[in-house]
């Protein structure tokens, strides 16, 4: 894929263009349309993915069947580094609402780069530890302002805020 | 009180667990470019706000962690213990810190400027190696951990036992959910 797309990722600002050109080399872009699946919830395999346009509605099937909306994750966003660092099945849906355009890289080029001791390998980490500080900090908000709401007050205004991006 | 002296840095890095992978030599580099430090009981490391421009490793005590929303109270959010890395987030992603720091019990503290950081992972040393396996490992398991605070909220089913305040808002957040997604 070109690597134009990925600068739009502001996370990729610690590398240099042709850094990004080698990342952008392993990658290609992919699209979902509106209800289809980017990743399954139990499927073990596919690889990480780096939202470029669009939007993704992240779903969980509990264990008694009911399916729970975790929230949303648009432009910028990433996931399926967890399910691949930890070698386990993917803990929820990704489904695309609206058409979703994603940034693919495959679990063993990602692999190869996280293993790395390059500093091309290690840069490329450090982008992937952004995302990871963001996610942290982005759900310690949503926690944060969640714990904050008395139960006698929330509305359908203080979920939105709380679930939605 | 700082401890500039290499010998004195260098003697304790070869206790700490987390540098037994770097040879003598990436030992000394590491001794060569940080700075250490005592901290007595209550000592200030950092505050809440400040620009985040170092990573530090807990030698030996523990640092307390505190956040004060507004003009509220200061409360407590944490500790870090001796072998674990403290402001990663921060060096990693540049932000103001998020919390207070102060030593809880006396502490020693190695500290690597962010700027030393940066280019230990231009050069692809083993030092850096070491320690972004290390973060990640720290911030994969905090992920972890929230998930679970995610998804127990979602788990806590509404006729068991749970305290009245909690359990009246996770049937109230359950439910308004619900029709929330139920209306599109």
């Amino acid at each position: 894929m070109k690597a134009e797309r990925l600068i739009q990722l502001d996370y990729f600002s610690c590398m240099g263009l042709q850094e990004i050109e080698v990342i952008a080399g392993a990658m290609r872009e992919d699209a979902w349309a509106d209800g289809s699946a980017v990743v399954q919830q139990g499927e073990n395999k596919g690889g990480v993915y780096f939202i470029l346009d669009g939007n993704v509605r992240v779903d969980r099937r509990q264990e008694n069947g009911e399916i729970v909306n975790l929230g949303y994750l648009g432009p910028g966003a990433v996931f399926g580094i967890l399910g691949i660092l930890d070698g386990v099945e993917r803990a929820a849906s990704c489904v695309a609402e609206g058409t979703a355009r994603c940034a693919v890289m495959e679990r063993a080029d990602f692999l190869d780069l996280m293993n790395g001791s390059t500093p091309l390998a290690m840069r490329f980490q450090v982008a992937v530890l952004r995302c990871l500080a963001r996610a942290i900090r982005n759900t310690n908000g949503r926690l944060t302002e969640l714990a904050a709401l008395p139960a006698c007050v929330i509305s359908l205004d203080d979920l939105e805020q709380v679930f939605s991006d | 009180m700082r401890i500039q002296s290499d010998g004195a840095i260098l003697s304790v890095l070869k206790t700490v667990p987390l540098f037994e992978p770097l040879s003598p030599d990436d030992l000394n580099t590491l001794a060569s470019l940080a700075t250490m430090s005592e901290l007595a009981d209550g000592e200030l490391l950092f505050s809440e706000g400040a620009e985040a421009n170092e990573l530090l490793f807990v030698i030996s005590g523990s640092i307390r962690l505190t956040c004060q929303p507004g003009d509220g109270p200061e409360i407590v959010v944490g500790y870090v213990q001796a072998g674990d890395i403290l402001g990663e987030m921060s060096v990693i992603d540049p932000a103001p810190r998020s919390a207070s720091a102060r030593s809880a019990e006396g502490a020693v503290v190695l500290h690597l400027s962010r700027e030393h950081f940066d280019t230990f992972i231009g050069e692809g040393h083993p030092v850096a190696r070491v320690m972004l396996i290390a973060i990640r490992q720290m911030m994969t398991q905090r992920i972890r951990t929230l998930n679970q605070r995610i998804g127990a909220l979602f788990l806590i089913d509404a006729e068991q036992e749970v305290g009245g305040e909690l359990q009246s808002m996770v049937v109230r957040l359950r439910s308004i959910w619900s029709a929330v997604r139920a209306g599109g």
